[in-house]
């Protein structure tokens, strides 16, 4: 083998330039499994094809690759351990690719292709997370404008202090009055228990935990008669208000007149449902107004 | 680092300083600043390449400083890949024979010479090739390719280096990279179905990612190798 020609070099090159390797001759010759003359033509398309020489720099990672993550096949690892990692920068390409491998080895297929998967669970959640809000926001929604909805799902219990609100008299008459009290302990309240029949029987005393109750299922007539004890009974006209406990008044009675130690209400059953009521007495002399609770069911 | 060093990302006047200090041996002489320019002036060995013969083989290959350096990382690219691939155990440094020799020969030849000039070298390798098979072999070391320990300095590199690869780009080599062999090709190719793209354009691509990194990752570690 003799020193090149001046102009040899060019004109051999010129018969191998067109020369096509495919990517398995590429990756033999990296292997050093190339042979012969298949090799010196290759060689010499190295030096001249600036394409040659870019996929055999790819060629070149991908081999280190595939060695580094444990892709090459037997008789391919023999070759590359005595052809490839001869020089300094193959021995720093083989430490990348083993770094690489190692670095993006827990993505896996978690992340790209199953990102689809993994978008469909995320828009499954979204869709659920929607619609919890949509039912919250529902929810409130129904609460505000339909509380009857609301009180038949959760019935309401009336505080304590409501139950044992003084009548009229006790709250706004002095101690130092004058008026007569005749009735005030002659006048025991019937049992402010479930009233089974049409007519039930209020008392201003009536604590919360025994809240008269009704039963609408055992109502014979159109009306409920309904009698509010009174401590005292001074002969002037009272106006009786049925609220419900949101407070709307469902029906009132004007210029009722008091007889004895009480006042008798007839309220159509129409305007009762399940849930606790409030029978509120005026006093239309002087405004004065005693509270009455009721809970139906 | 080889006797001739890389040249990548370094300043062309930079790397022919750091060449000077190579060709002589000046080990035993206190370097300090500006010492590149007194190497660069002084009279080197005989059996050394002179800085003559190498700045007029930079000059013979191109003009254009930047362009010449390219042509000789290409050129010694080639040589090391082909005298590896014929299975000697010192490529770099038949390599660098060969570039100085061609460095040597420059001035009898720039006149005359047609043709592609990178063909020279290989002409040249041949014989320096020849010259090492005649030589009685000793037994070389090669660095063993099973090492399990990846220098931390590698993978601090390669998070700067995928740090800076857009957003597509490292989805690529991410996946790329990701499956184990098993899922591999089918994993490749559902990736590529995805992308819109062929098979082979999608390794193509992710390779053109890799050199990236690799360029990236070598010019890091060589940055954090300097003092």
């Amino acid at each position: 083998m003799g020193q090149p020609d001046r102009k040899g070099g060019h004109r051999a090159i010129m018969s191998t330039t067109d020369h096509q390797f495919s990517d398995a001759a590429i990756r033999q010759f990296l292997l050093g499994q190339l042979r012969g003359s298949r090799r010196e033509a290759f060689e010499r398309a190295l030096f001249s094809n600036s394409s040659l020489e870019q996929r055999t720099r790819l060629a070149e990672i991908a081999v280190a690759d595939d060695y580094a993550l444990g892709q090459l096949r037997a008789n391919e690892r023999k070759s590359f351990v005595d052809n490839f990692p001869l020089s300094a920068a193959r021995r720093e390409q083989i430490q990348v690719s083993r770094a690489l491998g190692e670095w993006f080895a827990p993505a896996s297929e978690s992340s790209f292709v199953e990102k689809s998967k993994v978008f469909r669970h995320v828009a499954w959640k979204w869709a659920f997370a929607t619609m919890i809000l949509i039912m919250l926001f529902a929810t409130i929604w129904v609460a505000t404008k339909e509380p009857r909805i609301v009180r038949f799902v959760m019935p309401h219990r009336r505080p304590h202090a409501a139950a044992t609100m003084p009548t009229p008299e006790v709250s706004h008459h002095a101690e130092s009055s004058t008026e007569p009290r005749a009735h005030q302990d002659e006048s025991p309240a019937p049992p402010s228990h479930e009233a089974g029949s049409d007519a039930i029987v209020l008392n201003a005393a009536t604590s919360a935990d025994n809240v008269p109750v009704l039963t609408l299922a055992k109502l014979h007539d159109q009306h409920v008669r309904v009698r509010c004890m009174l401590d005292e009974t001074p002969q002037v006209a009272y106006r009786a208000e049925l609220l419900k406990s949101s407070g709307e008044v469902v029906y009132t009675q004007e210029e009722l007149t008091p007889g004895a130690d009480r006042i008798d209400l007839n309220i159509p059953t129409e305007r009762l449902a399940a849930g606790d009521f409030q029978i509120r007495l005026t006093r239309m002399s002087d405004g004065k107004q005693a509270s009455y609770y009721l809970r139906v069911k | 680092m080889t006797k001739r060093g890389r040249w990548q990302g370094q300043l062309f006047p930079v790397a022919l300083a750091i060449k000077a200090r190579d060709f002589v041996d000046y080990s035993s002489m206190p370097l300090g600043a500006g010492d590149a320019l007194k190497l660069m002036s002084s009279a080197p060995k005989l059996k050394d390449l002179q800085q003559t013969d190498f700045d007029r083989l930079l000059l013979w290959l191109d003009p254009n400083p930047e362009r010449a350096g390219e042509r000789y990382e290409k050129v010694r690219w080639r040589l090391i890949a082909i005298l590896a691939a014929r299975g000697c155990r010192i490529p770099e440094e038949l390599a660098d024979e060969t570039i100085d020799r061609v460095a040597r020969r420059v001035h009898d030849i720039e006149a005359t010479y047609v043709g592609d000039k990178s063909i020279y070298f290989l002409g040249v390798m041949n014989n320096v090739h020849h010259e090492y098979l005649k030589r009685p072999q000793l037994p070389q070391l090669v660095q063993p390719p099973d090492d399990p320990a990846v220098p931390e300095e590698t993978y601090v590199c390669l998070d700067r280096c995928v740090a800076k690869l857009t957003p597509h780009a490292r989805e690529i080599i991410e996946q790329y990279y990701a499956a184990d062999k098993r899922a591999k090709i089918n994993l490749r190719k559902r990736i590529a179905a995805m992308l819109g793209i062929s098979n082979s354009n999608l390794r193509l691509r992710a390779l053109r990612i890799r050199a990236k990194l690799q360029t990236c990752i070598e010019q890091c570690l060589n940055g954090a190798a300097r003092p």
